[in-house]
């Protein structure tokens, strides 16, 4: 039985274990994350942290444990409602996942047409969203003509088309160069002060530094340590406790 | 979404997959023509064993020293059959004049005869069955048979060794046909199957990334199941239109008569069964593709 204690976590983890087989890719994950809050999921590379995203949205099944998102528990779920649980999230890929067949604007138009957007409104709410990301202008350009960051802003901007409660970001600035990084993180710094709950995986501590927040650092699955750090200035005394021991 | 929004999205996937939708199309206009031409000639050959059976005579020779009358009551017994078109009663002196006639120059042997040694006969035009078919030869087996049993009769004559021969040949077609006929239906769903995993395969990044925005399972599989149809229709309809491209140019130029039957195309009934069932290929191959690659 999940007794509800926090009731502004939209998302809560009890007790979730993910295994590989033998490999144990998450143990014992108990966390909350809060309405409009804004996490780090940090770790080195296997730590788990793409793994802790899938969970949540439903790519992967935990092995044991709950999970709660806004009190729907996953390990409970119809088939039949995945994709309107799907539908809470804005998800943004560490490798874009853009089509490369479509156009941007195809590729937007697409999420929005696959989840239930009127087909009047979809030309002006793809232009809103592009305009949002700076990418006005680059509609009919295909996913491979555009430079790394130039492609992880519209795969944000697909993302948060379609109105997110909660925007997952798989190492979302992982191949990109510092001033992309930077706009990635003001673009989504822009959807938090929105509303938007956000949860981020990143092995990037400067990431981590510039926004400041809450930060869960994994280690082989486990998480190792939780701490909040503090926005940018005020926040350096908090860097050593990132180090590995 | 309404079904026109699922077509559009079904002729634009088509158009954007070009190559595979065309390698598609051929693959089962290939299938298509491979089946149909089996079941135009399955049908044909049983067009002209249709013909040859309704040539077909029955001779039933009759006891000697019969009343005009027991003659007459006899044929009208026989004339009864629901499998009988005609009755011609041959008197024995009509049946030897027929018999010196095609003898030719040696009908003078038979001038020698001190008694007419032929017998009175009937001859019977066979007739179409119940659903206006030919007689089977197991029909006109018991059709004679039944005639055999009136006590008037001698004997009932109706070239028996030629017929079974024929017919059991035509049986063996037949089931060779059939066999084939499974076999390449087989191959065409699984060819089909696998073709249309090419596509589906060319676009599992579009796939994922539909389930995972959270698509409903309607949005992603209708227009693949509309593509796969639109697909078998087309394959089908191009696989039919060789064939009586084909047709046209060997059976117009070609001389038939020695198969005394004009050589038919399908009917159209047919090519609608041949389309329809293209078309339901298509979406069992679909079928089977998506649930591989839509598993959550």
């Amino acid at each position: 039985m999940i007794v509800d204690e926090n009731k502004n976590a939209v998302i809560r983890l009890f007790h979730v274990h993910r295994y590989y087989k033998k490999k144990k890719a998450l143990v014992d994950i108990n966390l909350d994350v809060t309405k409009n809050e804004f996490v780090f999921i940090n770790g080195p590379s296997g730590a788990g942290k793409s793994t802790l995203l899938k969970l949540l949205y439903l790519e992967e099944q935990a092995t044991r444990g709950h999970i709660l998102v806004e009190g729907i528990n996953l390990s409970r779920i119809k088939k039949k409602n995945i994709p309107d649980l799907r539908r809470k999230f804005g998800v943004i890929f560490q490798d874009y996942k853009l089509i490369s067949t479509k156009t941007v604007y195809e590729n937007i138009a697409l999420v929005l047409e696959a989840t239930g957007k009127k087909r009047r409104e979809i030309p002006k709410k793809v232009r809103g969203v592009l305009k949002t990301v700076g990418m006005e202008g680059c509609e009919d350009a295909y996913p491979l003509t555009l430079s790394g960051g130039e492609q992880q802003r519209v795969a944000v901007a697909r993302a948060v088309s379609v109105d997110p409660d909660i925007i997952l970001a798989d190492e979302p600035t992982g191949n990109l160069d510092n001033k992309s990084a930077g706009i990635i993180l003001q673009l989504l710094n822009r959807f938090h002060m929105r509303g938007a709950t956000v949860i981020v995986a990143t092995h990037d501590l400067n990431l981590i530094r510039k926004k400041g927040g809450r930060v869960v650092n994994l280690k082989e699955g486990y998480i190792n340590n939780v701490f909040f750090l503090e926005p940018p200035r005020t926040q350096w005394q908090w860097l050593d406790t990132l180090k590995e021991p | 979404m309404a079904v026109a929004g699922y077509f559009k999205r079904a002729i634009k996937n088509i158009k954007e997959n070009g190559f595979i939708s065309c390698l598609t199309i051929v693959t089962i206009s290939l299938l298509v023509l491979m089946v149909s031409t089996f079941i135009l000639f399955i049908d044909n050959a049983g067009r002209v064993m249709d013909s040859w059976k309704s040539g077909i005579r029955i001779m039933v020779y009759i006891k000697p020293d019969l009343s005009d009358s027991a003659i007459d009551m006899l044929k009208e017994k026989i004339s009864d059959f629901q499998e009988v078109e005609e009755v011609w009663f041959i008197p024995r002196e009509q049946a030897l004049d027929l018999l010196k006639k095609q003898m030719g120059h040696q009908a003078p042997i038979l001038d020698d005869l001190k008694e007419n040694p032929l017998p009175d006969a009937f001859e019977i035009a066979i007739g179409k069955g119940p659903g206006q078919h030919a007689l089977t030869y197991d029909q006109i087996q018991i059709l004679a048979s039944n005639i055999r049993r009136f006590s008037q009769v001698e004997q009932v004559e109706y070239g028996q060794q030629w017929l079974e021969r024929f017919s059991s040949i035509f049986d063996f077609f037949r089931v060779i046909g059939f066999a084939i006929g499974s076999v390449i239906v087989f191959a065409a769903t699984f060819i089909l199957a696998n073709t249309i995993r090419l596509i589906v395969y060319a676009r599992q990044d579009e796939l994922q990334v539909m389930r995972l925005v959270g698509a409903y399972d309607r949005f992603i599989k209708t227009p693949f199941y509309l593509q796969s149809i639109i697909l078998g229709g087309l394959g089908a309809a191009i696989g039919l239109a060789v064939l009586y491209a084909g047709y046209n140019y060997w059976f117009s130029s070609a001389e038939t008569w020695f198969l005394s039957v004009d050589i038919g195309f399908l009917s159209s009934r047919a090519c609608m069964v041949i389309i329809f069932s293209s078309m339901f290929l298509g979406w069992l191959g679909c079928h089977f593709s998506l649930k591989k690659f839509l598993k959550d």
